[in-house]
């Protein structure tokens, strides 16, 4: 009988055979086992093998790990993001900037040119400030100079169509009462 | 389930944790098959430092492929497998085949560290089957490893060897009638 339980290969279990099997079997079996193994070394050199292997492996991780970490903070795509950011910024700057053959255009002066109709004015000396503000309202001027020695303003009236313009003039003329003269600024 | 089936699932157990990565069970899968590796080997190979550099060379297939290992056959038949396949090459690549041991090489196959006085008769026994064993040719050896010692299915051991089961049954009966008959032979030479 075999450690399965089983008859021994090749003998009927019915027959006088299966004895003698049996021994035969044990016989084997013992003769098997009392072969020697191989030499220590062969299980060293195969252990020593695995460990390293292992040792390897967790190297390999770690390595694994850290890339793995370290991939969104140096992503690849950054360099192309990076040039792209320049050429877009160059291309806002070429866009922005004015016109460099033609350097006089760049220049900004102080007397920008007004679409304003400038007047200049005189108020009558007993004019109060609640008449004169009264009158710029009707005109919807605003004084961008003056007083001059002579108790002259310039006023200034936002550009309007000839017929307003004309209609806005007759009635400040009409103001006798605040109303000294009124005339056209020189430009 | 008995003893044989018993031993079958602890390998699978400890294959499955090798393959898993887990040293400690591989070393102990390691321990329950060095040995029989080796004498196993040793039916083809004859020079017992070359045995044991295949030995090596299968338990590393056996640790890096536990992986493949699916249990379409139990895990010593797979092991088998893998070290007659590299004890086949390292024969070849020897340039020689594993003829059958002498008598007086068959003697020095007897464990030195083996039993006390009183087990006398019984190393006496091994002895003398070892001899006899050592007697047959290669594939009755093997043959009779394979199905009395490791208890394979004659199913496995076909797949195996890769020769029709009938093949293997023949191949047992002849090898127990020259087994019997070294037997004899020896018995009859010990008695003078």
């Amino acid at each position: 009988m075999n450690a399965s339980g089983q008859p021994p290969p090749g003998t009927d279990p019915e027959s006088g055979e299966f004895a003698s099997m049996q021994d035969l079997q044990r016989a084997i079996r013992a003769a098997f086992d009392a072969e020697p193994g191989p030499a220590p070394r062969v299980r060293v050199a195969v252990l020593r093998h695995i460990h390293a292997q292992q040792s390897d492996n967790r190297v390999g991780l770690l390595a694994q790990l850290s890339a793995w970490l370290r991939a969104p903070l140096v992503p690849r795509w950054a360099p192309a993001a990076a040039m792209l950011l320049i050429l877009v910024q160059g291309a806002a700057l070429l866009y922005l900037l004015p016109d460099q053959t033609n350097p006089t255009a760049a220049v900004t002066t102080r007397a920008l040119p007004t679409h304003a109709t400038r007047l200049r004015v005189a108020f009558k000396p007993l004019a109060t400030a609640a008449q004169i503000r009264d009158l710029l309202g009707v005109l919807g001027a605003r004084i961008v100079d003056g007083p001059t020695p002579t108790g002259g303003y310039v006023i200034e009236l936002p550009t309007a169509d000839p017929r307003q313009l004309g209609e806005k003039l007759a009635a400040a003329r009409a103001r006798r009462d605040v109303l000294l003269t009124l005339e056209l600024a020189p430009p | 389930m008995d003893l044989s089936d018993q031993a079958a699932a602890r390998d699978i157990d400890l294959l499955a944790a090798a393959a898993s990565g887990d040293p400690a069970a591989f070393e102990l899968l390691y321990d329950r098959y060095e040995r029989r590796v080796y004498n196993y080997v040793r039916s083809f190979v004859r020079q017992p430092a070359l045995a044991e550099e295949v030995v090596i060379d299968t338990m590393l297939a056996v640790w890096h492929g536990a992986r493949s290992y699916v249990q379409a056959s139990r895990v010593s038949t797979w092991i088998l497998g893998i070290a007659r396949h590299k004890a086949l090459d390292a024969v070849r690549k020897a340039g020689r085949q594993g003829a059958d041991l002498q008598l007086d090489q068959a003697a020095a196959l007897v464990d030195p560290a083996a039993g006390p006085a009183d087990d006398i008769d019984r190393k006496r026994n091994a002895q003398l089957m070892q001899r006899a064993i050592a007697h047959l040719s290669a594939d009755h050896q093997e043959i009779l490893r394979l199905a009395f010692y490791e208890d394979l299915p004659y199913a496995e051991i076909a797949a195996l060897l890769e020769i029709p089961d009938n093949t293997v049954k023949t191949r047992v009966f002849y090898a127990k009638q020259q087994l019997k008959g070294c037997l004899e032979k020896l018995g009859l030479e010990s008695a003078q």
